[in-house]
């Protein structure tokens, strides 16, 4: 009889230790350290980690923490020779879950910053980066060696604090990457004629630092999405060939600094894009990690189960349900990530804490004490779906009058745009949720707000009057024929996905805003340029640094912002996706609260984050 | 220069001169707390001759968050960063206000995690959130909020407070039947907390710079309305989520652009009125309180770019001019870094290095200092090192200093980087540093003399692989140079992060070529945008018919020339031909082989910018410790 397949629970042996299971959740960057120590590992580390492990992640890799000081490549990035004790402390957290940690160790080379340092970038050879266009100083042979020995001493540093081993970054963000590949390496001595050398030589000195006692493993780009000069599948096989007698695991990743989105997609990337790779790259005695959008925890154990992953990189889905692990071994579901990558991409220049659209973990999910008073909630959309789960664990009876036909308020419509599908899975398994808790749900109910009882009030935005078709009827009703323009004042990506999806339906399509790019809130989730490439190639035309300043008998007039000058458009439609409001409405009172878009109109996260924290209220 | 040095009275204070360092954000807060950085900052231009000081905005509510480093002066623990903040200030005779206000809707969730408190319901241009409008209770907490804060700011031993209802104000957002009311009780609660005995000041809207937005005569009738609480009134134009570049006007904007908002607030109020304006000379300075359009003149980059203005420009000296670059100070603060100055590398970083690190050193061993290149990186090195006291000798191998920001200053609206060569100059005259012009080093018994060798050396225009063997395609220098002169049809372009491709097709649209753009970024001339130039530019642009297209890849180049061009978008190459071809990208660093050890600095180690060049050479002459280096 065959052994069972392996499942995401199970353990794992790594080298010469076992994860507790085989998930693991990947460096990214948080941005919560203490501004006080900028670049150490803070109690608010130790916290997100432990919660993981707690949670039942195998393994955690932490942020990626520079070997040498003179890379910074944003504020808080973490420094090796300031993260002793931060290492320490989430090792100590970690360890009774049965979880290995893995200290992040980097250097970013071109791809990093001098607005820190304010002294030159180093890399390979003096390739500007595409993002920041910043020509590079090329590291001579001092500052090769300085890398290599940085490594190998934080490395060291890192076992000794009681980190379980150490990940290598070559991947997004590398130096090492920048070493290996034909795009970034012009170099005309051993390390270009061998670009594996410094890799290899990294490897070897980080082996030799931490011993056989501990893991070493490896996240290495291994298609650069760029045949002509950069890394490939058939490249990377033989670097990993190499170099396997060093590593215990490998992450294979993609993407180069021309395509920093790809490594960590949205949904425009259909989830484990990287699964069908694996068998080619696989050598024997590294133990392979599945990483690039495994959100799902059937997916995952497929990779499991066909043997083509030894363990899954699951980070984004553990930032929406830290627990993930462990409600998967009980036969529950946990929340899931819906790849938009509006709030978990904190590598920006604002320096935003990591958050999450879907798990709001600036309000912790707690036990609150039990109180017998029914709350009504009003409205299903994700505010008061959040609301009604919170207040139902609590053992509080809860009725959810909805007054529309189904759950998930605007969300509803918003799942039929292009690359925000998974927001349908969100409301499913908020209905899933109320349903096991014995929630009473009621559609086609508009209800009177009682002058008195606790209530909770989420019954969202109301459309603006203004000109044309308000972006939230578009997307309920849909558009008469004839050619559309988008007046796009907010650019959240709404109105691009609208765009792209009538232009799919053949439309004449035109989009309208006032900033240098359509779409600008895209920068923070890193669809930015694709979703320019997708309106392009739609034919969706992009008026940029305009505003639609008239609209009759068929065009829609546009006036440049800074210029003045105007131009016409072929309108039959226009869509005013600028922002909604909030209705007129009962103020708020000891026992009624007001959350969500009902408060301003905002995104999902907020009314995640107010539904919840106002249920807690309700609760104390 | 006696005007400036005549003191003036502010309610129950008298400044010692007429010169102020308004508010500006310097992003030195950690921890949403003052920072011994702003201490050293304000005492530097105290210690500099600057009459009085306003600190950047300390908001009064927690939840008015809309960047990073926004001190919470709400939070009791301001108050020992107040009082280290009045103490340096105080120590070198200026008088010091805290400037207190609410951002409003001119702001974000990102960090509070809380709906933003407008004054409507309308999403702030920059910002793109709607906010929660605020009830009249919630201004009342706002009232509050500004009484507490005043409360640590006397606590802490400041000198006043100036209440911001200007650049990014809820007080400016609502309208005037609510605004009113609201800032009276704002200066009653804050006269209440601060006592007779400090100066009470407001910063007044005169010109938001857009369609139906306030003027001058609003300000004044706000002036009039407020006189009796007030003990100065200062002014601003430019909205700062809006229309951010009135407010902080890039290089070509000429002093005293903003002088009729002063100006018609003094003829309205009998209380001192203060006036800004991009004055970047002592003279300007000057002339804005000698015309009478103000009683103090505020001076933010020029104080900035040296601290010592106020001094000098008593004493009627030169000072190191600000350019309006707006590389280091508005675009770094933009993006959440510390302040910093192109032109004065100390800038931001006073607390770790003094104000006058270079003087601090003098005591250094001396050295006979060699310097090859008489750019911004070599001159600065220069003037840094003789300042130490060491010898140092300047060798430029062409006929006159400057190297390519004496190139770039030659382009339209690009005449003051040219200030930047002679102040610096200036300076290594004063010093005593030997300035060899035409004068080649080009091996190791050239360097003899020296005990310690700066490479200097910059870097050299480089054509990209598809130029090669093609007649009429050029670099940018060679047509800032003179050395070509296209005409016709002129295709830029611009595969590089700065002025370069946008000066030249400035130039040569003057000229009369037909003159079109093309870039690969998403975003046309987009490096001019975090300097605020990139608006006047689009003007100029517009008004010379310059075409500029995103998203297009040189792939190759035939004889015409004729580019081949990718449009990385669609995925489709097409002809694109020209009568020139006028390329504008990142230089080949110059490195001379000399044979014996140098320190580089500037373009020659990695091509970047003058702030770059400036900061490495100054740090490599106040770096020179031992009497050799050739070690």
């Amino acid at each position: 009889m065959p052994a069972d397949p392996v499942v995401l629970g199970d353990p794992v042996v790594l080298g010469v230790r076992t994860a507790g299971s085989r998930v693991l959740f990947g460096p990214h960057v948080t941005n919560v350290a203490d501004p006080r120590r900028p670049r150490a590992l803070g109690a608010d580390h130790v916290g997100h980690y432990r919660a993981r492990a707690a949670g039942g992640a195998g393994v955690v890799v932490t942020e990626v923490a520079s070997v040498v000081a003179d890379d910074h490549p944003y504020e808080y990035a973490p420094l090796a020779a300031e993260c002793a004790d931060g290492w320490a402390a989430i090792a100590d957290a970690c360890r009774p879950y049965r979880t290995l940690v893995l200290a992040g160790l980097g250097h970013t080379g071109s791809q990093g910053s001098s607005a820190y340092t304010r002294g030159p970038l180093r890399a390979p050879s003096a390739v500007p980066d595409p993002a920041s266009g910043e020509v590079p100083a090329v590291l001579d042979a001092d500052g090769i060696a300085a890398v290599v020995s940085g490594f190998a001493r934080a490395a060291a540093a890192a076992v000794e604090a009681g980190c379980d081993g150490v990940e290598i970054q070559a991947g997004q963000h590398a130096l090492l990457r920048q070493f290996l590949s034909g795009l970034t390496n012009q170099r005309d001595d051993a390390y270009g004629a061998d670009r594996g050398l410094l890799l290899a030589e990294v490897l070897g000195a980080v082996r030799d630092a931490v011993g056989a006692d501990a893991l070493v493993g490896l996240r290495l780009a291994v298609d650069e999405l760029a045949p002509w000069a950069g890394i490939t599948p058939g490249a990377a096989r033989a670097v990993l060939e190499r170099v396997a007698g060093l590593v215990d695991l490998v992450v294979p990743v993609r993407g180069s600094a021309l395509s920093v989105g790809a490594t960590r997609p949205d949904a425009h990337t259909p989830p484990g894009f990287l699964r069908p790779l694996l068998a080619e790259l696989r050598v024997p005695g590294v133990a392979m990690v599945l990483a690039g959008s495994v959100v799902d925890a059937a997916d995952a154990g497929s990779a499991l189960a066909t043997g083509d992953a030894d363990v899954v990189e699951m980070t984004r889905a553990q930032l929406a349900d830290a627990d993930l692990v462990a409600l998967v071994r009980a036969g529950d579901t946990p929340r899931p990530c819906v790849l938009t990558n509006q709030e978990c991409r904190a590598r920006d220049v604002r320096n935003p804490r990591v958050s999450c659209t879907v798990a709001a973990p600036e309000v912790p999910e707690r036990v609150v004490a039990r109180r017998a008073d029914p709350v009504l909630v009003v409205g299903a959309g994700p505010a008061g779906l959040e609301g009604a789960r919170t207040l139902a664990r609590a053992g509080c009876a809860v009725r959810v009058v909805e007054r529309a036909d189904a759950a998930g308020g605007l969300l509803r419509w918003v799942a039929g745009l292009p690359g925000r599908e998974r927001f349908a899975r969100l409301v499913e398994w908020y209905t899933g949720e109320l349903s096991a808790l014995g929630v009473d749900l009621a559609f086609g109910v508009v209800a009177e707000v009682p002058a008195s009882g606790r209530v909770l009030l989420a019954t969202g935005a109301v459309d603006r009057p203004g000109r044309g078709t308000p972006i939230a009827a578009a997307l309920r009703d849909g558009l008469p024929p004839g050619p559309v323009v988008l007046d796009d004042p907010l650019g959240d990506g709404a109105a691009v996905a609208l765009a792209e999806r009538l232009a799919g339906e053949g439309r004449e399509v035109a989009i309208v805003a006032p900033g240098v790019l359509v779409g600008p809130g895209l920068a923070r989730t890193g669809d930015l340029v694709d979703a320019q490439v997708r309106l392009a190639r739609a034919g969706v035309r992009r008026v940029t640094e305009a505003r639609v300043v008239g609209w009759s008998s068929g065009s829609a007039t546009v006036a440049d912002v800074i210029t003045g000058a105007t131009t016409s458009l072929p309108a039959a439609v226009l869509v005013d996706a600028g922002p909604r409001r909030a209705p007129a409405g009962p103020s708020p009172r000891a026992d009624l609260y007001v959350v969500g878009d009902a408060v301003a109109p905002r995104t999902v996260a907020e009314a995640v984050r107010e539904g919840r924290g106002a249920a807690q209220e309700l609760l104390s | 220069m006696s005007l400036l040095a005549d003191p003036v009275r502010l309610g129950p204070l008298v400044a010692r001169n007429r010169i102020a360092f308004p508010a500006h954000l310097t992003n030195a807060a950690v921890a949403r707390l003052p920072t011994a950085q702003h201490a050293a900052y304000y005492g530097a231009r105290a210690a500099g001759g600057a009459g009085l000081v306003i600190t950047e905005e300390q908001s009064v509510d927690p939840a008015d968050q809309p960047y990073e480093k926004l001190v919470d002066g709400t939070d009791p623990a301001v108050v020992p960063g107040y009082r280290a903040i009045a103490d340096a200030v105080h120590a070198h005779g200026a008088l010091v206000f805290a400037q207190l206000g609410h951002n409003g809707g001119q702001s974000s969730s990102l960090y509070s995690r809380a709906p933003v408190d407008g004054a409507d319901d309308e999403a702030d241009p920059m910002f793109r959130e709607v906010p929660r409008p605020l009830a009249e209770d919630g201004l009342a907490r706002l009232v509050a909020g500004f009484g507490v804060v005043a409360g640590h700011v006397a606590a802490g031993g400041l000198d006043g407070v100036e209440v911001q209802c200007s650049q990014a104000s809820l007080i400016r957002q609502l309208a005037p039947s609510r605004a009113l009311p609201l800032l009276l009780a704002v200066l009653a609660a804050v006269r209440e907390a601060i006592g007779p005995d400090r100066v009470l000041g407001v910063r007044l809207q005169g010109d938001e710079g857009v369609p139906g937005g306030s003027t001058a005569d609003d300000a004044v009738r706000l002036a009039v309305a407020v006189e009796a609480h007030v003990d100065y009134v200062n002014t601003a134009v430019g909205v700062a989520t809006r229309t951010l570049p009135l407010i902080e006007p890039p290089m070509g904007v000429p002093a005293g652009y903003a002088a009729h908002v002063p100006s018609a607030v003094r003829a309205a109020v009998s209380v001192p009125v203060i006036g800004v304006g991009r004055f970047t000379t002592p003279t300007q300075a000057l002339d804005a309180v000698r015309s009478g359009s103000c009683d103090l003149v505020g001076v933010v980059r020029g104080q900035i770019a040296d601290p010592s203005f106020a001094a000098k420009a008593l004493r009627g000296a030169r000072v190191r001019r600000c350019i309006g670059c707006n590389q280091e100070c508005i675009a770094r603060v933009g993006l959440d870094q510390r302040l910093g100055c192109a032109v004065n590398p100390a800038a931001g970083h006073e607390a770790a290095n003094g104000p006058f690190a270079a003087s601090t050193r003098a005591n250094s061993p001396f050295a006979r200092v060699l310097v090859i290149g008489g750019g911004p990186a070599g001159l600065a090195a220069a003037v840094a090192a003789a300042r130490c006291g060491h010898a140092v000798t300047l060798a430029e191998r062409g006929d006159a200093l400057g190297g390519q920001l004496a190139l770039a200053a030659r382009a339209p609206e690009r005449g003051e980087l040219v200030n930047v060569v002679s102040d610096l100059a200036f300076e290594a005259r004063e010093l005593g540093v030997e300035v060899r012009l035409r004068s080649s080093i080009g091996a190791a018994e050239d360097t003899e003399d020296a005990d310690v060798v700066v490479l200097a050396t910059g870097a050299r225009p480089a054509l990209p692989a598809w130029a090669s063997g093609l007649d009429r395609v050029v670099d940018v220098t060679d047509v800032l140079a003179g050395r070509v002169t296209p005409s016709g049809h002129v295709l830029v372009v611009d595969a590089g992060r700065s002025h370069a491709a946008t000066s030249t097709a400035e130039l040569l649209a003057r000229r009369g070529a037909t003159v079109t753009t093309l870039t690969s970024a998403l975003v046309a001339a987009g490096a001019l945008a975090p300097t605020l130039d990139r608006e006047r530019w689009r003007r100029r642009a517009a008004d010379l018919g310059v075409v500029e297209h995103t998203d297009r890849v040189v792939l190759g180049a035939r004889p015409g020339p004729v580019l081949d061009v990718l449009d990385h978008l669609r995925g489709e190459v097409a002809p694109w031909p020209a009568d020139w071809v006028v390329h504008a990208g990142p230089p080949t660093p110059e490195v001379p082989e000399l044979g014996v050890p140098v320190v580089r600095v500037g373009d020659c180690l990695a091509p970047r910018d003058l702030g770059a060049a400036i900061r490495e050479g100054t740090a490599a002459g106040e770096s020179i410790r031992e009497r050799s280096s050739r070690l």
